[in-house]
């Protein structure tokens, strides 16, 4: 039985790494903290039961002991909001041309609770009701970030802005075109 | 928000996370779950 759950651990492995790099930003630390969680898993395996939604028994795991490591140290960047939206304003030539490191460092202007919200429900594949289990909180409140957390992810991308661009702005997002009023 | 918009977050989202979920799994990960498993073996 054990060997299996070992198997089992190893089949969501992929998605705790993916789940804890948009928590904590840097692959090492994301590591670290999958391999806290494997060892919590370990340790209370007999909790668990087989049959039941174990990837998302182990993403609450993970959440937990990154709430914990959170409250244990403050985070090294201490207004990563600001230094974030400063970084993407510095390259104002890249306005409509929305690469990936683009979009990782809007996700990282969201506030915790809005971006986990949206990643387990937009990334993960977790139902509303499973997200809210998972943060131990209303299906209405994970709803509420979600929506919240792609309202700023619209605003930061400027896919919809002020009216300036106009609807054009998203396929010229998409098209990775660079605006002709941009500049 | 548009439906244009909410696509394109959408996509990219997962596009950023699928990234990291099709990365191979680190060696220390797998060590670490070989030596619980041998853990586990020894005391049962």
């Amino acid at each position: 039985m054990s060997y299996d759950f070992r198997s089992e651990l190893l089949a969501v492995i992929p998605n705790l790494r993916a789940f804890a790099m948009s928590l904590v930003g840097s692959a090492d630390r994301a590591d670290d903290l999958v391999q806290e969680t494997l060892v919590r898993a370990w340790d209370k395996r007999d909790s668990f039961t087989p049959g039941t939604n174990l990837k998302g028994w182990l993403f609450t795991i993970l959440r937990n002991e990154f709430y914990s490591q959170m409250r244990k140290r403050k985070r090294e960047v201490a207004d990563p909001e600001g230094l974030m939206a400063a970084r993407l304003s510095t390259h104002p030539e890249q306005v409509g041309k929305l690469d990936m490191e683009d979009f990782k460092a809007a996700i990282d202007t969201l506030p915790d609770d809005q971006r986990e919200a949206l990643i387990l429900v937009g990334a993960s594949g977790f139902s509303y009701e499973e997200a809210a289990e998972i943060c131990g909180c209303a299906i209405g409140t994970i709803k509420s970030r979600v929506s919240r957390a792609r309202a700023q992810l619209a605003v930061v991308l400027k896919l919809e802005g002020d009216g300036e661009y106009g609807p054009d702005a998203v396929a010229v997002g998409v098209m990775n075109l660079n605006s002709p009023s941009a500049a | 928000m548009s439906d244009e918009s909410q696509a394109f977050i959408g996509l990219k989202l997962r596009e950023l996370y699928d990234n990291v979920v099709s990365e191979p799994v680190p060696d220390r990960l797998l060590e670490l779950l070989n030596k619980l498993g041998a853990k586990d073996d020894k005391a049962g």
